[in-house]
């Protein structure tokens, strides 16, 4: 269903407002809860969390787009409930893929002197400058925390081409922060 | 886990996050396989059916990102509405430099009174120009980018976006295509980043083959033809690349459209129409009465007819006393045809015009290379390093060996079409008296079509 029907839907306070979101967004959301928390009884939860909390924020918010809305409100659900989980939970895939990431980003970036969101945008400023195919290269392995096998698939790439790929794009990053003045000692 | 890192992740832009969740396999690996087993395609040489290009596809260009009109009535109008008027806003901002550059370079390559038939596209030569500053750095990349009227080069991408999206039509009435390639020869080593930054905000396929053999300029042969609708094909079908060049530019555009209010075949006349090289008869198309807008400058007068789709032909006519030369010298005339506040509002009337345009099927081959020259940009015609450092790695000096613009148009009765390729290779008269006016072009004129404001093509009709 096209998004400005949801948002139809849940201005309007109808229960289908719940199962479109789940047959719209529900197989990606369950991949991005899936990837962070490694559990399936959790990842459910937290899939449902999220229809839960974009019908008690939609309406007021009309957010354009919604799928990136969506998204965005389901990796944070699991990235909250990642918090209070065991080191059990641990090494989930999403843990590997940020891991990677981090291990590029320059230390001063990293320091608890910079804020979080400071380093976001400048991870979306750097995202500004690439080209539609690698950033949804990136996103895919960062964001969403897919494995490299399934990005590869769908973006038509050869699984080690995307593995290059994404080391390139690491190295781009890299450089792209330390010109920002992110500069290691 | 980094917690900072995976919080920092969650100021992504959500329209980032959208985008790669629906992005799926690129059409070019499509191609690639296509390309491979319909060799046989290339035999019959069909016309609807695009030939076949055997070169290796580095990166294919981006499919149009501008959105389709919807009905006005649908829930999608005003997501389109709001794209459309965005893409208007960048293209507005981009086009007082498209229009200098128009009126400095039209003046140099139309000039001429004698009964040569000429005719170039500037924006194609504009993309090329743009395209040519992506690939090369510092002072090379400055002057481009003064000549293009741009300070940086992310805003240079934007605008080359938005210019070839406002452009960009193909539906039943009309088709207005800029297509452009970048042709690398084989063993250059390149960074794939940077051409799929080609591919994606300058809509520029990338091929690599051995430039210069027959097979190669047989490719770009059939990319040229696919991309002008066959309309250039006695030019497109000779493209012959120097052995030693190790990069090549084919920048291309399909205009086609019909006018609003037809001609009547019926009302055809045959006339005569005083060429600098004496008199020639030729087929006149007519309209009686016709309620236009007639406008007038210093040194002409001047009518537009109405294409599909936000398009227009504009005649221009000089006055008796003056020539083709003195109208491409001042810039009212492209300041009219794209609606700028240069043109003086006051210069236009409704009025009931006779209008008497000559058929004209013309074709032109233009060496941008002295005009590019005076311009200020020798220096990458000069072979004196690698000038493209930014994309190819070459011990060998690469730059600019020729840059040609081939150009072709022909109006009838039921509107124009134009096609417009260009390789280029690296190695105020008083105001009108009655309410009727006669606009009969019978001696040499210039010509404008522009979309959308856009200065598609210009020319000069001296001998029809």
């Amino acid at each position: 269903m096209e998004d400005h029907k949801i948002i139809k839907l849940l201005w309007q306070r109808a229960d289908s407002a719940i199962d479109a979101l789940a047959k719209t967004f529900g197989k990606r959301l369950m991949s991005i809860a899936m990837n962070i928390l490694g559990v399936r009884q959790d990842a459910e939860e937290s899939v449902n969390d999220t229809y839960l909390a974009v019908w008690n924020t939609v309406p007021p918010k009309k957010p354009e787009p919604l799928a990136g809305y969506v998204y965005a409100t389901g990796r944070n659900i699991s990235l909250d409930r990642l918090k209070y989980n065991t080191a059990e939970k641990r090494d989930s895939r999403y843990d590997v893929s940020i891991d990677e990431l981090a291990y590029c980003i320059p230390a001063p970036a990293l320091e608890e002197t910079v804020d979080a969101r400071e380093l976001g945008l400048a991870i979306n400023r750097f995202l500004g400058t690439l080209n539609a195919d690698n950033r949804a290269l990136f996103l895919r392995r960062y964001w969403f925390g897919d494995p490299v096998q399934s990005i590869a698939r769908d973006l038509g790439l050869r699984e080690n081409a995307a593995s290059v790929r994404l080391g390139r794009l690491r190295t781009q990053l890299r450089e792209y922060l330390i010109k920002e003045g992110y500069v290691d000692e | 886990m980094n917690e900072k890192v995976a919080k920092a992740l969650g100021y992504v832009d959500e329209k980032y996050i959208t985008a790669a969740a629906r992005r799926k396999k690129r059409k070019r690996f499509w191609l690639g396989a296509a390309a491979a087993v319909l060799a046989l395609v290339f035999l019959f040489q069909t016309p609807n059916i695009p030939l076949v290009i055997t070169a290796k596809a580095v990166s294919l260009s981006s499919p149009s990102r501008k959105i389709e009109r919807p009905d006005i009535r649908s829930d999608e109008y005003d997501l389109w509405y709001e794209e459309h008027q965005k893409r208007t806003e960048t293209v507005n901002a981009a086009m007082a430099p498209v229009v200098d550059f128009s009126v400095d370079c039209s003046a140099r390559v139309l000039s001429g009174t004698d009964a040569k038939n000429r005719v170039w596209s500037p924006i194609n030569a504009y993309l090329a120009l743009a395209i040519t500053a992506e690939l090369t750095d510092g002072a090379d990349r400055q002057k481009l980018m003064e000549l293009l009227g741009v300070t940086e080069l992310e805003e240079l991408r934007t605008k080359v976006s938005a210019l070839w999206e406002q452009v960009y039509a193909d539906n039943g009435k009309e088709i207005s295509v800029l297509a452009n390639s970048l042709w690398l020869d084989k063993g250059i080593t390149y960074q794939q980043e940077a051409l799929d930054t080609l591919a994606y905000h300058y809509y520029t396929s990338v091929y690599q083959g051995d430039l210069g053999s027959g097979r190669t300029n047989r490719d770009m042969a059939n990319w040229l033809r696919n991309q002008t609708g066959g309309l250039l094909d006695k030019r497109t079908g000779s493209v012959n690349i120097s052995p030693e060049a190790v990069l090549a530019l084919a920048s291309t555009i399909y205009f086609q459209s019909q006018w609003c209010d037809k001609f009547r075949a019926g009302n055809n006349t045959e006339g005569t129409f005083h060429a600098a090289d004496g008199d020639v008869r030729c087929t006149f198309m007519n309209r009686k009465l016709a309620e236009m807008n007639y406008y007038w400058a210093d040194d002409y007068g001047a009518v537009r007819l109405g294409l599909e789709n936000n398009s227009s032909m504009w005649l221009i006519l000089p006055d008796e006393d003056k020539t083709v030369d003195d109208v491409l010298r001042s810039s009212d005339y492209i300041a009219m045809a794209t609606y700028s506040d240069a043109f003086p509002e006051e210069n236009h009337k409704r009025m009931k015009v006779n209008l008497s345009v000559p058929k004209f099927d013309i074709s032109s081959g233009i060496d941008l290379e002295p005009a590019l020259k005076e311009l200020g940009l020798a220096a990458l015609f000069t072979p004196d390093g690698n000038h493209f450092s930014t994309v190819l790695e070459s011990e060998m000096p690469v730059f600019i060996d020729s840059i040609h613009q081939d150009t072709r148009v022909t109006i009838d009765e039921d509107g124009v079409k134009a096609a417009s390729y260009l390789v280029l290779q690296g190695a105020g008269s008083a105001e009108p008296p009655t309410e009727i006016i006669d606009f009969i072009l019978d001696r040499p004129f210039v010509f404008v079509i522009a979309t959308n404001s856009i200065p598609l093509f210009v020319g000069t009709v001296n001998h029809p």
